[in-house]
């Protein structure tokens, strides 16, 4: 098969790679670039798993192809963490709520709700569950994700 | 102790879970690796006349394509898991069971019993080669009769699921205890209903997925699995592919979910350790949602068919239920949920005269494993069910007649009259049931709520 040379920037990084055109984004993230904090849940966008930033905007990237990325922003959820490794508002906001068991669709989370923040610095609870319809969850239940949205947007505006 | 009980305790995992840098079977990689992809049943009950496999075969990229037959006598068939289904010998001259032995070829040989099983399994350089090649797989298919209801499926001329069995019901027993007989003839009501709880499946947000690496100059299989059983998977690929358990070491990575049906042991976790020794290179085989609907084990799926002897005042003298489970295609638990079911059936209520039979049924369905709970939760909405039947029937609040039925703290330790499947008495040592029971109506103030609800009934809405 003949490969599409793309080039993009992942995590501020440019990245610059030759693929089958029918290769997904989620796979070229895991397997090409070896990102694997991108989760796989369903391949076809239901659970949010695979979430990602593409030119800022929130993204689910096992509905989209790598060639699709091309000349676009990509960030994951291996881009949270601070230079210091310290989590980031987010990250320690889910954790200290207890917004995760097996942390599997954590990642996906992590990115739908990092990109409403940005927009949405003091989300009132419908706003907060709105932003999370997207997602599934599976062991925890929502409500400590709710929690911890909103530690983390007063975080920022603190 | 001070440094825990009461605290919030940090957990160590949640660092690596929220920055991307956990370890799920799926994110296992190993120089060499390869893929596999299974092509799986489309059919629920039919044999297997012919599988065609040449182009795949001749697809560039694929190393191997193995059926059924190309392992028919190298790898032996899944069997009932015997850690979860021996029985102490005080408690089978108790219950009296019977449990016919059943089985699945890892892939399927002559006939299909359920949609999903597999047939056959390509591995090649990557999944998306190996899936082109699964696609060019042809299975020639001949029909049979689909035998979805266990009622049929128990009906003398039903089709067999397990060829070598007499009939589909696969395993029964009886409990019982005090007379419920009798307890039917002297009460002012019986109550008759059926009572179901579906057939479920799990889906955990992360799917099952197997990587094995063999090393050669060891002969020691190495295999992840996203499992909640370990050490039953390195049973079970000993005995079907010959090997001593101290040759297998099986990791549980971080484990998206599991739920129950990570808790069986599916063929995949056979066939990937057989096919890294093989093809002598790491095998990876992550499941899809596809898949995981169809081919993960299911659970549930009971159906209680009650006689109830109660009084107008609302006492329950005796329970009798006949219940069945739809096993699917095989059971690989015995008794696991069935007794479960059995013996936690009355749950806080003192009910004397208690007779149960139980007869776990085979169909063309994907196979029961035991999910949260293991048969109680069924058996908690049979009994919340019953109490609410009989409530209405007295035009009673149904608090008042579970506070009529409820063990009394005064009655501990209660002794419900039967065995727990471990052999040991059914005895329940302490609790105050009642006054729980008012807690829980306290705090979620069930009185005005009634209140609440009766005006809402005045106003007609």
């Amino acid at each position: 098969m003949d490969g599409v040379k793309i080039n993009l920037k992942v995590n501020g990084q440019d990245i610059s790679r030759e693929v089958d055109a029918r290769l997904l984004l989620s796979d070229f993230i895991r397997e090409n670039l070896l990102l694997t904090g991108t989760h796989i849940g369903c391949e076809h966008g239901v659970c949010g798993a695979c979430t990602i930033h593409v030119n800022g905007d929130p993204v689910r990237s096992c509905l989209m192809l790598a060639v699709q990325a091309d000349g676009c922003e990509v960030k994951t959820v291996e881009s949270l963490i601070q230079e210091n490794g310290d989590l980031n508002h987010l990250q320690q906001a889910f954790s200290d709520n207890h917004a995760l068991q097996c942390g599997f669709c954590t990642p996906g989370f992590l990115m739908t709700v990092s990109s409403f923040l940005e927009e949405n610095s003091n989300p009132c609870e419908a706003e907060i569950r709105k932003c999370i319809s997207g997602n599934l969850c599976r062991c925890t239940g929502y409500s400590n994700i709710i929690k911890a949205v909103k530690q983390a947007a007063q975080t920022v505006s603190n | 102790m001070t440094k825990y009980v009461g605290q919030s305790v940090k957990r160590k995992e949640d660092y690596r879970l929220v920055t991307g840098t956990g370890q799920f079977v799926g994110d296992i990689r190993a120089a060499n690796m390869v893929e596999a992809v299974f092509v799986r049943s489309t059919h629920a009950h039919a044999a297997i006349k012919g599988i065609d496999i040449s182009e795949a075969q001749a697809l560039e990229g694929v190393h191997a394509i193995l059926t059924g037959m190309d392992i028919d006598g190298i790898i032996k068939p899944l069997v009932q898991f015997e850690s979860h289904c021996a029985l102490p010998a005080n408690l089978e001259e108790a219950i009296n069971p019977t449990i016919h032995y059943c089985y699945e070829d890892v892939l399927a040989k002559n006939k299909v019993m359920y949609v999903g099983q597999p047939i056959a399994v390509v591995v090649a350089e990557n999944r998306y080669v190996a899936e082109d090649a699964a696609d060019l797989i042809k299975v020639e298919y001949m029909t049979f009769p689909v035998v979805v209801d266990p009622f049929k499926s128990m009906e003398k001329g039903a089709p067999l699921i397990q060829e070598h069995l007499q009939n589909n019901v696969q395993a029964d027993f009886h409990v019982t205890t005090g007379n419920a007989g009798q307890a039917l003839k002297d009460a002012d009501h019986i109550l008759k209903a059926r009572i179901q709880t579906p057939r479920v499946s799990s889906n955990p947000l992360e799917t099952r997925g197997v990587v094995s690496i063999h090393e050669n100059r060891t002969d020691q299989l190495h295999v992840y699995s996203s499992t909640q059983l370990p050490f039953e998977i390195r049973t079970y690929i000993a005995r079907s592919l010959d090997l001593a358990e101290q040759q297998i070491r099986v990791t549980a990575p971080d484990v998206g979910g599991g739920f129950g049906p990570k808790g069986g042991v599916h063929p995949e976790e056979i066939l990937v350790p057989y096919l890294s020794k093989l093809l002598k290179r790491p095998v990876k085989w992550i499941e899809d949602r596809l898949e995981h609907l169809t081919s993960a084990r299911h659970s549930r799926d009971q159906i209680h068919d009650v006689e109830v002897a109660y009084n107008l005042d609302g006492t329950i003298l005796g329970i009798k239920d006949h219940f069945i489970i739809d096993s699917g295609a095989v059971n690989y638990f015995g008794l696991t949920c069935a007794y479960n079911s059995a013996y936690h059936l009355r749950g806080a209520y003192k009910i004397p005269n208690y007779d149960v039979t139980c007869q776990i049924v085979l169909t063309n369905k994907t196979p029961n494993v035991p999910f949260r709970g293991a048969g109680r939760p069924e058996v908690v909405f049979v009994m919340d069910r019953i109490i609410d039947m009989i409530a209405r029937k007295l035009k009673k609040d149904p608090v008042d007649v579970m506070r009529k039925n409820m063990i009394q703290a005064e009655d501990m330790p209660y002794d419900q009259g039967i065995l727990v499947k471990d052999g040991a008495k059914l005895i329940y040592d302490s609790g105050d049931y009642p006054a729980a029971l008012e807690q829980g109506l306290k705090m979620v103030d069930y009185e005005g709520f009634r209140e609440r609800q009766n005006e809402l009934k005045k106003q007609g809405s």
